[in-house]
């Protein structure tokens, strides 16, 4: 009895101590592109407006499909077509999803990682960084760059720029 | 013996290279099959094909390449019927900031030929005659053909992907024509009501 408990002793010390875990890390994940923000602080509309037009992203042969009030839209019962009400919830989210899954390990190398913006597709398309079928739909430096870099890099520190995104989203001017 | 397997080789050797695949872009063949025939009465030429895919055609590698165009359209009087408008400004606005306007024609074709504008895409456009005016709510991005988002069909066949014709006068404004009397050809495009 009293060889089984010392056993059970051992047994129970052996198992509290082995290999070191090493220093806990301690990071703020989740603050970079989050769906929220890209719903409130004006990302989706700039998606919209510099991407989305029919005979680009607005488009269900486009692997970024991007839908919007003025193009693609989601069918529904109501049959809202192309420059009819607003974008709805569920287009924003399925254009979140689409922008987020277009690179799935290189987005969340990015978002969870603190990874560079300027590695996504996302960017660095639109800017002609590298090739892209509908050219240089964002110059550099232009607000619209401003928003969605400064979306993907959001956190505590380096908050959104709710601004750009607001004066990039009106395009063309109205 | 020898003789007639070397003809027997030739005439195979020749049956596969005339088997072999054309040069031709297949898609671009569908495009322009797409298009359908040309309108019995209406001659090839400016007032043709109202309401069509014009940079199909009219492209590098297209059918009319000899005549290319960097954007085309047409432009017409209703929602609801397409009547061309003549003489309407087709005022556009290329990335550079550069700036274009063209005229449409009485069937309310227009285009812009590679010697009058090259424009860098996305381009800024709106569509004015007298005091109206209608602006594109938002740019375009590549299509150089208005009729690639904007189908002639009535009513068209996706509504949550297509648009209807570019039209300028709503049916009930005043001044809505009812086509250029001075038309070589019917200013009314066929199947319109």
């Amino acid at each position: 009895m009293t060889a089984m408990v010392a056993a059970s002793l051992v047994g129970a010390l052996a198992s509290c101590s082995g290999e070191p875990k090493g220093e806990f890390e301690r990071r703020v994940v989740g603050t970079r592109g989050t769906p929220g923000s890209f719903r409130n602080n004006g990302v989706a509309k700039v998606f919209e407006k510099r991407c989305g037009s029919l005979d680009c992203h607005g488009s269900t042969a486009r692997n970024m499909r991007i839908y919007s009030s003025a193009g693609l839209r989601i069918p529904t019962d109501a049959g809202t077509g192309p420059g009819q009400g607003d974008t709805t919830l569920d287009e924003i989210t399925a254009n979140y999803q689409s922008i987020m899954t277009l690179e799935p390990e290189a987005t969340n190398e990015v978002t969870g990682n603190g990874g560079d913006p300027y590695s996504l597709l996302v960017v660095k398309k639109p800017l002609e960084i590298e090739k892209h079928k509908g050219g240089q739909s964002i110059r550099r430096g232009d607000d619209a760059e401003r928003c969605i870099v400064s979306w993907l890099k959001e956190d505590l520190l380096n908050p959104i720029d709710v601004g750009a995104c607001s004066r990039a989203a009106v395009f063309p001017k109205e | 013996m020898k003789g007639t397997q070397s003809l027997l080789l030739l005439v195979l050797g020749a049956a596969s290279i005339a088997a072999a695949p054309s040069c031709s872009d297949p898609v671009l063949d569908d495009a322009v099959a797409a298009q359908g025939n040309e309108t019995s009465g209406i001659p090839k030429g400016p007032l043709h094909r109202a309401g069509s895919q014009c940079v199909v055609c009219h492209q590098e590698g297209g059918t009319a390449a000899d005549s290319p165009f960097t954007v085309a359209g047409t432009v017409f009087a209703q929602p609801a019927r397409q009547i061309g408008v003549d003489g309407a400004e087709v005022r556009m606005t290329d990335a550079d900031g550069t700036k274009f306007t063209a005229k449409t024609n009485c069937v309310g074709n227009f285009f812009v030929t590679p010697g009058e504008w090259q424009p860098k895409f996305p381009l800024l456009v709106e569509v004015a005659k007298g005091n109206l005016r209608r602006a594109m709510r938002s740019p375009i991005g590549r299509a150089a053909s208005c009729a690639s988002c904007h189908v002639p069909d009535l009513p068209v066949k996706d509504p949550s992907s297509q648009l209807g014709h570019i039209y300028l006068f709503a049916s009930d404004e005043p001044g809505s024509p009812e086509g250029a009397a001075d038309c070589a050809v019917d200013p009314k495009r066929p199947g319109s009501p």
